[in-house]
């Protein structure tokens, strides 16, 4: 059991389980399985099972269990459950679509009921039992309170709310500037720009995954890894100092993790010119720069000359195939920048701390 | 949440067509889901409503009923049945009297209610009058300021109503006198019902309180009623008690706010007394101490001070692990654990302290005291905080530890006083050589594993005895030391006062001398032999300041023949062990390992090196000795050249108390998450969280406190000053000791701390440790309970800087140490006498003596045969052939005491110095009343004479007699007689006691010769003559 616990807090580090979660999103993308009742429950069964059986641990447990994590612990299943649900839905439709049938939707907006009293009596029995069940919760798991703030004694680890948790999270790979003012603004407004880059009528009123196969994807990587992902890291698996802990571990406030970090511009002029940091920050970051500007502005037109891009570019057009790469590329930077560090300690690839101006 | 049956492809049997559910088992759904939402909200009423206290409460209701049943009983006992139906007939009796004799008494309670009646109609129109006036003062006033032409007629109207109101007030005064007149002659009337009734009541007055009180405990049903759930919104007799205290805060980090204690909502009883037996079990016992604690008339009442500002925990909580209660032991927490379901409360900063170490809540209030009352553990911790030396290396920043003399040894002249080979094998072990001492072990403890470390730690102590040699004074002591007799030297050790502050006993621990501590003072005396050069003990006995100025040992003045004897006596205590013995050669390759490391702390790893090189042998072992030094902070307890100002090295313990917890490194070792424990373990192994970790850490950076040797007792007392050492804050007005005189204590008790006062004397009920040597209590240094009432500063200030000047108890072999204190040291001394009996330094200059008074005087002194214990002079002496060594000769008491108190001193000698051989001539007929015997004695045939002497000073007898009964007069005419006899205050009114403090030497001198001559009066009373 031991060996056991060690091997997935060992499998559970990031560069380990982020790589693992990517390969498994895939694969879940293509499975028919997953998608049937069968799948589902079975995902549920083993994901039940993993929870119960690790509270167990008293390390586990004293995280899980704790009462200001329980919602998140029931966040993770509810998403699962939703995915499950609308992905199921769309890989039946899928069926129903390669068979050349109507689509359930179309079959089910055919069957008209009554507000009342099958809608209206329905919510009311929900609104019961949701009232049973935070009451419940509310006697049982007592408000998790600590004494009173105090700003000379910040809480170690010192978390943001729960839903915040990724953007934090993005503090480990990113400036603050970037992660907690570019990213989170471009997640907005990237969300709003959504329709406007992607008029596709297709799947409108109606489930389908192999029509939308690409922006699906897209999606649901954003969604899943990129935040689901990080939120719950930064949740269960970062402790004191924000220190990467697997879920056995203890939370030892005295874990020392090395800090060897290295810039861009250091592996350039030093590691591999052997010359020493130019003095002028502009020269100093150039690679930096070049590097970054290569990946933002030379390689989307590159992209959108590639074969497999190409019917995107002339279905979409330029303004809105290049406002969604960007988008898209901003994204990628996330996991990139995650693998860079993991693999050569990358800190930052621009690191003018004249300007205070890192990326 | 899963959604009810989410819509399937086949319809229910029973569906009907037009629904698109089956209606049959949505109904089923809500009704069990409605059940369901009825249970969960019964659970959250039950959940809100069952509280413990509340439970507690109605307990101790119960609890309290039967108590109250058992006092009625007993009540009922006391009264004799027989009396109060003897009393009972009395009263109807007396009833049965007024009635028969008086008819009149009807008739006059019909005039009083007439009366009464007018009175309030009076009353009235007195109001109503008033009420008018005051509105025409107004428009009067109004007139007068917009020059209305009515003005004056305004102006007479107010007149009018000043009239009537006159009048309306005489009017209701004059009802009010005849209503209080007939009221009278009724009370007259029935004075004689009213007594038998009083008696009555007097006689059940126990019995009625109990009923009265056991009336309001009922369990009726109003009390269901009230406290029922739902129902108890209104006025429920089990409710949240609460004191709010606004002088105590709390610190909510951007704000404080008042302590709000609810602990009495459970320790319902803990400030009404009764509840203290054993029958009585937490939470309703009666807190101990009512009388200093808690308790409405104590220093600390309870509206006040409340529970948490002392005991800790969460103030407003009322539940019992959120309160924060901590277990004293293992026991105790499984017993809390099973019994109350007790978890530990992760969050809560300052949990309750366990029972035993409450005093530690002393400290927040009590910082400015150096000695707190009855805080005994407190008190003892403070003790080995300065004497241990914690003060030293940790900085505290209170006044009882602020500017503390260095407790170790000055090092600079040490070369002069041992050999280096003892100096080594000391340091590695002093508790080896002496069993009491308070210097730790450095050295060889439990972190420090492995045989090279050991070899290390050799080096290292090598290293520091090489530099205490090579920075110390190198001079020898040449004086040729007499040839003295060890048994003389042991006489004189423990007659002369040395076993005050010193013991010489092996296989003894330091625990033995608990609480006090005082004969620890000095170093124990064992092993002198292997450790002093006889030049240096010679020498040091003689003049202590002469090798360690600031040193705490006192001249005894001591004669070359004593003190060589004594030489003599301390030299004899050996141990082969610690002769002929040299420090090991050091490592030379540790030796120089280390002296790297700490090179290239400043120097490049090259420059170092070259550095080492250059460096002969014995410099590397001086340099190594002068890091090793730092890095154990030596010099915080000991003067060591080079070393003045290096900051200690100890972590500030000034709010060690309110050190977050995760400050603390707990290391592998399983003890409870809690300060205390932690402090606790390591006062005891104050290595100990190394455990585990001494292969892991650097040799440099292994934990380096030293090891005290302390035991449980010692650790216990430590622990509760630390944990008391909080970042409370408190207003003014809530701390004890903000004032002059408790500024003016605080120094003196330092000052005798630091100079072990008590270990002669008996000082604030604490001392005379000399005890141990000294069986015969008339033999003991003087109880100095009254100092401050009874002498007169300027004599105590003379006394202070020349104790030999005068010679009070000649028969006491104990002498008084010459301190060599400074003038502001011994202005502390008065200044601390002074304040303990709140009296000013000085005195006007005596006044003089009354003629009648001296006459009276002059009998009564004979009467009391006074000088059969006090010699009054060298004649006195011989003529009465009386026995000398009794008492202190009266020839000094002008000049020493103070004029104001020796009549209340004779009154009750007592009452001042409990324990005094000083004989009680006044009874004490009831407390603060005393009578005198002496207008009865003059009486007598053999005071003929006498009488017949006093008679021609007194006009008649009565006026004798009326004299020689007044206590007072008579004390003060004893007194006049004493300052007579010495010459200090005849008739005339010569100053007596001038201001001494202010005089140079040469005057001080001057004075003296003028004053009787204190040797003349020694050797009048003692012919054998004084040390």
């Amino acid at each position: 059991m031991e060996a056991i616990k060690r091997f997935i807090d060992w499998l559970s580090q990031p560069w380990y389980s982020f790589t693992l979660v990517i390969v498994a999103f895939f694969l879940m993308l293509r499975s028919r399985w997953l998608w049937t009742k069968k799948g589902g429950l079975t995902l549920l069964g083993v994901g039940t099972a993993f929870l119960v059986v690790s509270l167990f641990d008293p390390n586990f447990r004293s995280i899980v269990a704790k009462p200001d994590n329980v919602p998140i612990v029931m966040m993770v299943f509810l998403v699962g459950f939703f995915v499950w649900l609308s992905m199921s839905k769309a890989k039946r439709n899928d069926d129903l679509l390669a068979r050349g049938e109507p689509t359930f939707e179309k079959t089910e907006v055919e069957d008209k009921i009554f507000t009342w009293p099958d809608l209206v009596f329905s919510e009311f029995i929900f609104m019961v039992v949701l009232t049973v069940a935070l009451v419940v919760w509310s006697i049982v798991l007592k408000a998790p309170l600590e004494d009173p703030a105090n700003p000379a004694l910040a809480p170690n680890p010192s978390k943001a709310p729960w839903y915040f948790l990724g953007l934090q999270e993005m503090l480990v790979y990113f400036d603050p500037w970037m992660a907690g003012v570019v990213l989170p603004g471009l997640i907005i407004v990237g969300l709003m720009a959504i329709p406007y880059i992607d008029t596709s009528p297709k799947g409108n009123g109606y489930f389908t995954f192999r029509e939308r196969k690409v922006e699906i994807t897209i999606f649901l990587f954003g969604w899943l890894i990129l935040w689901s992902q990080m939120i719950v890291i930064g949740t269960f698996l970062r402790g004191p100092n924000w220190n990467f802990f697997g879920p056995y571990e203890f939370w030892d406030i005295t874990k020392v993790d090395p800090l060897v970090n290295v810039d861009l511009s250091e592996y350039f002029w030093i590691k591999l010119l052997h010359l020493g940091l130019p003095p002028n920050w502009f020269v100093r970051e150039l690679p930096g720069m070049i590097l970054i500007g290569f990946y933002f502005f030379v390689l989307p037109v590159l992209l959108a000359k590639w074969k497999r891009l190409k019917p995107y570019y002339e279905k979409m057009g330029p303004t809105r195939f290049y406002v969604g790469l960007l988008l898209f590329l901003i994204m990628l930077l996330l996991p990139i920048k995650m693998y860079l560090r993991w693999i050569f300690n990358l800190k930052y690839f621009i690191h003018v701390q004249e300007y205070f101006f890192n990326i | 949440m899963t959604p009810p049956t989410p819509p399937t492809a086949k319809p229910l049997p029973d569906k009907r067509p037009d629904r698109h559910y089956n209606f049959g088992r949505m109904n089923m759904v809500f009704a069990v889901s409605s059940l369901l939402l009825l249970a969960v909200t019964l659970w959250m009423v039950f959940a809100d409503y069952a509280q413990p206290w509340k439970r507690y409460q109605a307990e101790f209701r119960t609890l309290e009923r039967q108590k109250l049943a058992k006092d009625e009983e007993a009540e009922k006992k006391k009264i004799n049945e027989q009396q109060v139906a003897q009393l009972q007939k009395d009263v109807q009796a007396a009833q049965a009297a007024v009635e028969q004799h008086n008819a009149g008494a009807a008739e006059i309670e019909k005039k009083i209610a007439r009366f009464k009646s007018e009175v309030y109609n009076a009353d009235a129109e007195w109001k109503k009058a008033k009420s008018l006036l005051d509105a025409q003062r107004f428009e009067y006033d109004r007139a007068i300021q917009t020059n209305a032409s009515d003005a004056k007629e305004t102006g007479k109207e107010l007149e009018r109503l000043k009239n009537a109101l006159a009048a309306a007030k005489k009017k209701r005064e004059d009802f009010e006198t005849q209503r209080d007149a007939a009221m009278a002659e009724l009370a007259e009337k029935r004075k004689a019902i009213t007594e038998a009734q009083k008696k009555l009541d007097d006689l059940q007055g126990g019995l009625t309180a109990v009923e009265k009180r056991a009336a309001v405990l009922g369990k009726g049903i109003d009390y269901l009623l009230l406290n029922a759930p739902l129902m108890d919104f209104v006025q429920p007799s089990l409710h949240v008690q609460q004191v709010v205290l606004p002088g105590l805060y709390l610190n909510m980090n951007f704000t404080t706010i008042s302590r709000v204690d609810r602990c009495m909502t459970c320790h319902v009883a803990v400030n009404r007394p009764g509840f203290d037996g054993p029958e009585w079990k937490e939470p309703f016992r009666t807190h101990p101490n009512l009388d200093a604690f808690v308790g409405d008339g104590s220093p600390h009442p309870f509206t006040k001070f409340g529970c948490t500002a002392c005991h800790g925990g969460l103030d407003r909580a009322t539940d019992f692990s959120r309160a924060g209660h901590s277990p004293k032991d293992e026991a105790q927490e499984k017993d809390w654990k099973h019994r109350l379901g007790w978890v530990r409360q992760a969050y809560l900063e300052n949990p309750i302290l366990p029972s035993g170490m409450s005093e530690a809540g002393c400290v927040t209030c009590h910082a400015s005291d150096v000695w707190t009352p009855k805080a005994t553990t407190q008190e003892t911790g403070r003790y080995l905080i300065s004497h241990m030396g914690c003060a030293s290396c940790h900085v505290i920043d209170l006044p009882a530890y602020s500017n503390l003399r260095k407790p170790g040894p000055d090092l600079t002249r040490i070369a002069r006083k041992t050999n280096p080979g003892w100096a080594y094998k000391w340091i590695a072990a002093p508790r080896d050589f002496h069993p009491t001492t308070f210097m730790p072990h450095f050295f060889f403890q439990e972190n420090i594993k492995g045989d090279t470390n050991k070899r290390r730690q050799e080096t290292e102590i090598t290293a520091i005895v090489s530099f205490l040699w090579a920075n110390s004074d190198q001079t020898p002591y040449t004086e040729a030391v007499p040839a003295g007799d060890p048994k003389n030297g042991e006489k004189l050790f423990l007659a002369v006062g040395c076993a005050g502050c010193h013991i010489r006993e092996d296989g003894v621990t330091r625990a033995q001398f608990l609480p006090t501590m005082n004969r620890l003072h000095g170093p124990n005396l064992i092993r002198t032999g292997s450790k002093v050069t006889p030049g240096w003990l010679y020498a040091w006995l003689k003049d202590p300041k002469q090798y360690w100025p600031e040193t705490a040992m006192p001249s005894l003045r001591l004669t070359d023949g004593e003190a060589a004897d004594l030489t003599a006596y301390l030299l004899s205590s050996r141990d082969p062990r610690y002769e002929n013995v040299q420090p090991p050669a050091p490592d030379p390759k540790l030796r120089d390992e280390l002296v790297l490391g700490y090179l290239q702390s400043t120097l490049t790893t090259e420059a170092s090196r070259r550095k080492l090189a250059t460096m002969p042998e014995a410099e590397r072992n001086v340099y190594l000795g002068n890091q090793t030094i730092q890095k154990y902070g030596c010099y915080s307890c000991h003067t060591i050249k080079g070393f003045d100002n290096v900051k200690p090295i100890g972590t500030e313990l000034t709010a060690e108390g309110s050190k977050p917890l995760h400050q603390l490194d707990f290391g592998h070792v399983e003890i409870a998450d809690t300060r205390h424990d932690w402090i606790h373990e390591k006062l005891l192994r104050p290595r100990i969280f190394d455990q585990g970790k001494e292969s892991v850490k650097d040799y440099n950076d292994l934990l380096k406190m030293p090891n005290f040797g302390m035991n449980e007792e010692e650790a216990q007392a430590v622990l509760t000053n630390v944990v008391g050492f909080t970042k409370e804050s408190v207003e003014m007005s809530h701390r004890a000791g903000t004032d002059a005189r408790t500024a003016a204590l605080a120094a003196g008790r330092k000052l005798i701390t630091n100079y072990n006062c008590q270990g002669c004397h008996l000082i604030e009920g604490n001392g005379h440790a000399i005890k141990a040597v000294i069986s015969e209590p008339s033999m003991l240094p003087p109880n100095l309970a009254a100092e401050g009432a009874r002498v007169q500063s300027g004599w105590l200030f003379d006394y202070l800087h020349d104790p030999n000047r005068v010679k009070m108890r000649p028969w006491l072999t104990v002498r008084m140490p010459t301190f060599g204190f400074t003038d502001e040291q011994a202005n502390t001394v008065l200044a601390y006498f002074g304040a303990r009996e709140e009296r000013q330094p000085f005195l006007s200059p005596f006044p003089g003596a009354d003629p009648k008074s001296l006459a009276v005087g002059k009998v009564v002194f004979g009467l009391f045969q006074c000088a059969k214990c006090h010699p009054a002079g060298a004649e006195a002496a011989k003529a009465t052939g009386m026995t000398p060594d009794l008492a202190p000769s009266l020839l000094l008491a002008h000049d020493r005491l103070r004029y104001d108190w020796v009549p209340s001193w004779v009154k009750d000698p007592q009452k001042w110095v409990p324990g005094t051989r000083m004989p009680s001539n006044f009874p004490e007929s009831s407390p603060g009343k005393y009578d005198s015997p002496v207008a009865m004695a003059i009486d007598s045939p053999s005071f003929a004479a006498q009488k017949a002497e006093l008679m021609k000073q007194f006009s008649s007898e009565a006026e004798l007699k009326a004299f020689l009964a007044d206590v007072d007069k008579v004390t003060t005419a004893l007194r006049d007689q004493i300052w007579n006899l010495s010459g200090g205050g005849a008739v005339a009114s010569a100053p007596a006691a001038p201001t001494k403090t202010a005089k140079t030497a040469k005057t001080a001198k001057a004075a003296k010769a003028a004053r009787p001559d204190p040797a003349a009066v020694a050797t009048g009373a003692a012919p054998g003559g004084h040390r």
